[in-house]
């Protein structure tokens, strides 16, 4: 017995000290190679984008870090972008030279979505990001994006971080200004005097909208009866609907999602008082399933805003648009405008530089940029020196009829 | 504030038969199911798609409370042939694991966008203390009265109901008697399924509500039946309605309407401070 576990023991101390010395061994090659790479990444700071300068020929890469799977995804507005990047190389290209896009799921987690732009700026060596639309990005990435000096055009800003950093900027309203726009057009252009704001309460987000609201007043000189806060996004809307009743108001303006804004209509039909006021709402129930829901309750009137040219009206300007999503096989949806147009914004920037395109020259031509046109955005798209971006404030507004969704006046602009 | 109560009803309706089940699936099998909001949702999301692509709403709607019953007697067949011992933990955690199985299937399926919900019962409404109260709530109502009085009735008169008591009690005793434990427990799962599914279908159309929040209404629920100590059914079906009209009434009171979510708990936890005073004593002793 006694050789016998003296033998084992040995062996055993053998392999602890082999898988020791690899160990060491690996960390020495792993602290080398670090030297190098750092020697690399010191005589050449941008190694991918400054490779890439060099050779006239090679693609610009940029980026998009969007939420693809997850409890709400967007992949329409990446792929948006992608479409109008696949037409503009088709075209030729910025100076001959063909955009790559590199599209990154951050599956709605803060932490992956952190380590996608990590990968996509220093590995990649991304000039800039485009299109995106995610639930965490814009919190998880905004600080990372300024200390690198990288700009993001972003598709949807859906975050309220989206719109407070200082190398982002959305193309698309939000939903508090989308929400403002609905007051202005109720008191401004339906010309109702007791327009009631119903603000369905989610977490941290009821004070921006309290904000608008008392701006809108000052603005307008409009008083509001009745500003309702009584009810969670969600929950059962009648006592909301049943103050707004009884304030006598005859516009309602609330924040619903597309699922609250079907409910918070059947609510105000059961209580008897859906032909007694206007009722607006914000740009997600913008879609054929909230129609045909509304329809079939027999709740058609509403109004909702679209923060772009409305993706279901016929409008010539949305020719271009159409066939370019169609070609990329891309679910043509109010969303996908705003991937569509931050990709086109960026390509006009792109096309505007003269030297070496890298994501310092980029960022620079967005500073100096006096303003780019778009016919599918209400107002010019600037960027200049401000520290937090929020270019796009005009809504279009969209009423569900017997004949579908009708575009209803012009651009309603929130100063 | 009346009209608050009135509103609030509607959605006390849904609590109090979600309670019952959850009372009467306790009683029966000794599990507390948090999935019990899950499989009405089930159930009636299903209802809705099948009407949404086309089917008549009658056969739709028991296609919807079928799929209910089967999904939950299988549970049942699966806790009782494995779970079906005296310790209630592995049970519980049966009907956790289920919650997030439907929240996930149902989240795949039915997706978030808002669907078109038709009414079982013609669109007629009442006008009671200045709110206008749709018929379904009042069959509702009815409804949970109605189950409330019948499961009582049955617990306490026939032989059935005695059997499955003693089964949650002491199921070991009970197999030795020769009682099917297995076919009862079944059988009480399927009919609170159901019975769930049933219930959502009349609540839903007033609400419109997504997946994922008509499977929360389990949380008042699970409240209500917690008020009666998850054994007294007509104390749940009362708490269901209260906490609904609570959260209704609260709504119209200026400095309460913020907190109306979380008022009925707070209550809850008084009464159930103030009822437990002597137990509590009692076992100190």
């Amino acid at each position: 017995m006694k050789p016998h576990l003296t033998r084992s023991t040995r062996t055993r101390s053998t392999i602890q000290r082999s898988t020791f010395e690899r160990g060491t061994a690996a960390i020495a090659l792993a602290i080398a190679s670090g030297v190098v790479l750092a020697g690399c990444a010191s005589t050449s700071p941008d190694g991918a984008s400054d490779g890439a300068g060099a050779d006239a020929t090679a693609p610009i890469v940029v980026g998009s870090v969007s939420s693809i799977t997850g409890p709400a995804p967007f992949p329409e507005v990446p792929g948006a972008a992608q479409a109008v990047f696949d037409r503009v190389n088709a075209e030729g290209g910025i100076n001959g030279r063909q955009i790559k896009l590199v599209s990154v799921d951050d599956g709605a987690d803060p932490a992956q979505a952190a380590q996608a732009a990590r990968r996509l700026v220093q590995e990649d060596g991304v000039v800039a990001m485009v299109g995106a639309a995610s639930l965490v990005e814009c919190s998880a990435n905004a600080a990372f994006y300024e200390k690198h000096d990288v700009v993001s055009i972003a598709g949807i800003g859906v975050e309220p971080a989206c719109f407070t950093a200082k190398n982002i900027a959305p193309v698309n309203n939000g939903t508090v200004p989308g929400y403002a726009s609905l007051l202005y057009f109720a008191s401004e252009t339906l010309g109702r005097e007791n327009v009631c704001p119903v603000i369905l309460n989610s977490a941290g987000l009821t004070d921006p909208y309290l904000e608008v609201i008392k701006r809108w007043e000052e603005e307008t000189g409009s008083k509001a009866p009745h500003v309702d806060t009584s009810v969670a996004l969600g929950d059962d809307p009648t006592p909301a609907i049943l103050a707004v009743r009884d304030a006598g108001c005859d516009a309602v303006v609330f924040n619903a999602n597309e699922p609250a804004a079907v409910a918070f209509m059947n609510t105000a039909k059961l209580q008897g008082v859906l032909d007694s006021a206007d009722w607006l709402t914000l740009t997600s129930a913008y879609s054929e399933t909230a129609y045909d829901a509304l329809k079939a309750q027999g709740t058609l009137g509403m109004y909702a805003n679209s923060e772009f040219l409305p993706f279901m009206s016929d409008d010539p300007a949305l020719d271009a648009w159409r066939a370019t999503l169609t070609a990329a096989d891309v679910p043509r949806t109010s969303l996908s405008i705003g991937g569509y147009v931050s990709a086109e914004i960026l390509v006009e920037v792109l096309k505007s530089i003269d030297g070496e395109i890298t994501n310092e020259s980029v960022l620079a031509a967005f500073r100096a940029l006096d303003e780019i046109e778009n016919p599918l955005i209400g107002m010019p798209f600037t960027f200049g020196d401000a520290t937090a971006h929020n270019p796009n404030r005009a809504s279009r507004m969209v009423q569900a009829t017997e004949n579908g969704w009708q575009t209803v006046g012009d651009w309603v602009v929130v100063p | 504030m009346i009209d608050g109560v009135i509103a609030g009803l509607a959605s006390g309706t849904a609590y109090a038969i979600l309670a019952v089940c959850i009372v009467v699936l306790h009683r029966l099998v000794g599990v507390v199911n948090f999935a019990q909001a899950a499989l009405g949702a089930f159930g009636a999301y299903l209802c809705y798609a099948l009407a949404g692509a086309g089917m008549p709403l009658a056969p739709a709607a028991l296609a919807g409370i079928a799929a209910a019953a089967v999904i939950a007697g299988f549970v049942g067949w699966v806790t009782a042939r494995w779970f079906g011992g005296p310790g209630t933990t592995e049970r519980v955690v049966v009907s956790v694991v289920l919650l997030i199985v439907l929240l996930t299937a149902g989240f795949r399926l039915f997706g978030d966008s808002p669907r078109v919900m038709p009414s079982l019962l013609p669109d007629v409404v009442f006008t009671v203390a200045g709110v206008r109260i749709a018929l379904t709530t009042v069959v509702a109502l009815a409804l949970a009265v109605v189950i409330a009085a019948g499961v009582s009735l049955m617990l306490r008169h026939t032989h059935l109901g005695i059997r499955m008591q003693a089964m949650s009690e002491r199921p070991v005793t009970v197999q030795l008697l020769r009682v099917n434990a297995r076919a009862l427990s079944i059988g009480a799962w399927a009919g609170t399924g159901a019975v769930s599914t049933l219930a959502l279908l009349l609540v839903a159309p007033a609400r419109n509500q997504t997946f994922e929040s008509m499977s929360f209404l389990v949380i008042p629920a699970l409240a209500a039946a917690l008020l009666g100590g998850f054994a007294n059914i007509w104390v749940a079906a009362a708490g269901g309605l209260a906490i609904g009209a609570i959260e209704g009434a609260a709504a119209r009171i200026e400095g309460l309407a913020n907190y109306r979510g979380a008022l009925p708990f707070l209550l809850i936890a008084i009464a159930l401070i103030w009822m437990r005073r002597r137990k509590v004593w009692d076992d100190a002793r």
